[in-house]
């Protein structure tokens, strides 16, 4: 036993808490849209009527 | 049994084995020898310096199952220090030791075959054992964890023989990890091997043992 | 009778106690500091001089005669001495208890630990590692020589100030086996860490000696902390010998809770799914694939259309709307399906893009959920192509249609959260582990 060990068994269950409270409310940050906040369409290919351009990178 | 009377200087001496031969007398020193009709003065034992052992003459308990009771000590003093040796005289007619030095305990039988292994066999012939030598007993390590020279400070009680002041022997206990203890003494005449194991007080179920004013018996000893 | 002998000291005439009479052997006189001998007194005399020397007597943490009560006996403190092994210097208490025999207390750094004598000897097993109660000890350092400064109180042998001995230590957690010998003798001592509150606690001082802690190294906690929690989080050591280990086991029992976890609540809970044909450079075409119903406060929605290779060289432009019932409020999320394909000047076919798409939508808010879609297929010209078919000198229109799968599923476990979660939890005690391996190929 040691405060090293104790600490580190707090991080562990903090990011496993963050973990599971993510799961269950669908949080994520790598999610392409969100129910909360509004989201502007990124990159070249985007929703209709804004510029984008098509068609395959290969030359 | 019957109390004797010291043939020095008359006081009564107690007795409590009958097979112990030598004894001391309290009040003189004298140590006497018990023959089949009589009781001689063989010598002098010296008076015991003052000690706080919990271990008295008369202290009862059980080694191995068998009940025993403390009926004699030999003190022995080297250089730097002391300690004490009790004979318990056990229910089944045999004897053993108490060794007893720096607070800890040794219950010892005599092991008269292990003279003829060949690293005691050296000692008794007048060679050395270092610390850290390894010596085989019944399949048992032992190592050398120190070696002493000493001499009998002085004795009290009933013993099977005759301990007087000033003698000299060479002592040296083995340890091995088991707890297992092996003791060899050397004196001018003969060497005896004793072997048995560490053992702590409570093991005992001592009885009878030495009370202090200023000190409590621990729950373990009561 | 009392379990001291009252002697007075030949030099200063003092009276003092010997406390362990017929083991100690050397007592030094707290008033004058002379060094005596009390093992063999001579018949007219309670003790001989060995040494005479006039020192200030230490103020000791824990003053000579003080009891104290560790693991359920109680101990007196008779000797003291310091001791140094190059630059480290300690001190070290004799504890006595006439049923239960000796002990030591090691104070050094702040740290203390309670010794017991061996007499179980340990086993060689290697070099640097010995067996004792069927545990692996490992050396913890080059053995080094142990040499005692000053001595106080009483000893049961005849401790003279300077005196060596070879010294090594081996450890096994936080419990360390102490290895001395000389010439004649081979001690090991077991030694386990006492918490300086636990020493404080049951140690006290004789009445009218009540001395704050005045060593020159203070215990790590302040009195007036108390204790409790607080305390106890003060007195544990910063870190200990088997952290790494237990840090892996606690990772991987964390991981395996947060697998189980996740993939409990990120169970898919309802999935709708619907067929939509669009034209290849017609208009948009409009579905409603079904009706979601978001239970938990919010809620991951994954939207995947899924096109089984039928469009080559084409996109299909997806605009999905997460339509509220109630407040008729959308949520939008887009992407393009796009797939193409090609032969190069050398005659090779390359391929770019994917069949399928996948939209993920977090923390949809509970509600009753119309999934909207919006799908727009364009065909994609490759320039390296022959020119188009000519019908009548008119380009011809692509006139085809394709099947487009569209799925909506509440619910959804997110690898991606998964993953990084592992890695935080597994990179400490890997890290540590890393570090711990380096520091011992240094060494």
């Amino acid at each position: 036993m040691s405060k090293r060990l104790i600490l580190f068994a707090v991080w562990c269950l903090v990011w496993s808490v963050i973990a599971l409270a993510a799961a269950w409310y669908g949080w994520s940050p790598y999610a392409d849209a969100s129910g909360h906040a509004a989201q502007t369409p990124m990159g070249g290919h985007g929703g209709f009527g804004y510029g984008h351009f098509y068609g395959p990178m290969h030359k | 049994m019957p109390d004797i009377s010291c043939p020095s200087c008359g006081a009564a001496v107690p007795l409590r084995h009958a097979a112990v031969p030598y004894v001391v007398c309290p009040q003189c020193q004298s140590l006497l020898l018990r023959g089949d009709d009589d009781l001689r003065a063989v010598g002098q034992a010296a008076v015991l310096p003052f000690d706080v052992s919990p271990i008295m003459i008369g202290t009862r308990g059980t080694a191995d199952g068998i009940a025993f009771e403390v009926v004699g000590r030999v003190r022995w003093g080297w250089v730097d220090g002391a300690w004490n040796e009790w004979l318990l005289a056990l229910a089944d007619g045999s004897t053993r030791w108490l060794g007893e030095a720096m607070g800890t305990f040794m219950l010892l039988a005599d092991a008269a075959k292990a003279r003829d292994l060949p690293a005691i066999r050296a000692f008794a012939d007048g060679g050395t054992i270092a610390p850290g030598t390894t010596v085989t007993v019944d399949g048992q390590d032992f190592v050398a964890a120190d070696v002493k020279t000493a001499t009998c400070l002085g004795a009290e009680g009933q013993l099977p023989f005759a301990a007087p002041k000033d003698w000299a022997i060479t002592s040296i206990d083995f340890r091995n990890p088991a707890g297992a203890s092996l003791s060899v003494q050397r004196d001018s005449r003969e060497t005896s091997v004793w072997i048995g194991r560490y053992v702590d007080l409570a093991h005992l179920a001592p009885k009878g043992l030495r009370r202090f004013d200023d000190w409590a018996m621990p729950h373990a000893l009561q | 009778m009392t379990g001291a002998k009252t002697i007075s000291c030949p030099n200063c005439g003092g009276s003092l106690d010997v406390r362990a009479a017929g083991y100690t052997v050397t007592l030094a006189c707290r008033y004058c500091g002379a060094l005596l001998d009390v093992a063999n007194p001579p018949p007219d005399a309670d003790a001989r001089i060995i040494i005479q020397y006039h020192e200030a007597v230490a103020q000791l943490v824990l003053p000579l005669g003080s009891r104290g009560t560790l693991f359920g006996v109680e101990w007196e403190a008779i000797g003291w001495q310091e001791r140094q092994s190059s630059d480290a210097v300690w001190t070290e208490y004799l504890l006595f208890n006439p049923y239960a025999g000796y002990r030591w207390l090691v104070h050094a750094e702040g740290h203390w630990q309670f010794g017991t004598m061996l007499v179980e000897q340990p086993e060689r097993v290697a070099d640097n590692e010995v067996r004792w109660r069927g545990q692996s000890w490992q050396l913890d350092d080059a053995p080094v020589t142990t040499v005692t400064n000053r001595v106080l109180g009483e000893f049961y042998w005849r401790v003279r100030a300077g005196e060596t001995v070879g010294a090594a230590e081996y450890a096994c957690g936080n419990d360390t086996l102490s290895l001395e010998h000389n010439a004649d003798e081979i001690n090991w001592t077991h030694l386990v860490a006492l918490r300086p509150s636990e020493v404080r606690n049951s140690f006290r001082a004789p009445p009218g000696d009540l001395n704050p802690a005045t060593d020159d190294e203070p215990d790590e906690a302040p009195p007036a902390m108390g204790s409790g929690l607080w305390a106890r989080w003060i007195d544990l050591p910063t870190y200990a010998e088997n952290d790494a280990a237990m840090m892996a086991w606690a990772a991987v029992l964390a991981i395996m809770v947060v697998l189980t976890g996740m993939m409990t609540f990120g169970a898919v809970t309802q999935a709708v799914s619907s067929k939509l044909t669009v034209q290849i450079d017609g208009p948009a075409s409009q579905i409603t694939i079904g009706t979601l119903s978001i239970e938990r406060p919010s809620q991951r929605v994954r939207l995947t259309a899924q096109t089984y290779n039928a469009f080559v060289n084409t996109w299909v432009d997806c605009d999905y709307a997460l339509v509220n019932r109630r407040t008729q409020q959308a949520i939008r999320a887009d992407g393009t399906v796009e797939f193409y394909s090609g032969r190069d000047t050398d005659g090779s076919i390359w391929t770019e893009g994917n069949h399928d798409l996948t939209l993920d939508v977090s923390r949809v808010p509970r509600g009753t959920y119309d999934v909207v879609v919006q799908a727009q297929a364009h065909h994609w010209d490759d320039p390296k192509a022959t020119a188009p078919a000519t019908v009548n000198g008119w380009e011809s229109v692509n006139t085809d249609t394709r099947d487009v799968v569209f799925i909506a599923s509440a619910g959804g476990m997110d690898w991606g959260v998964f993953f990084t979660i592992m890695a935080l939890l597994i990179a400490p005690p890997v890290v540590l582990l890393y570090w711990q391996f380096k520091q011992r190929q240094n060494a």
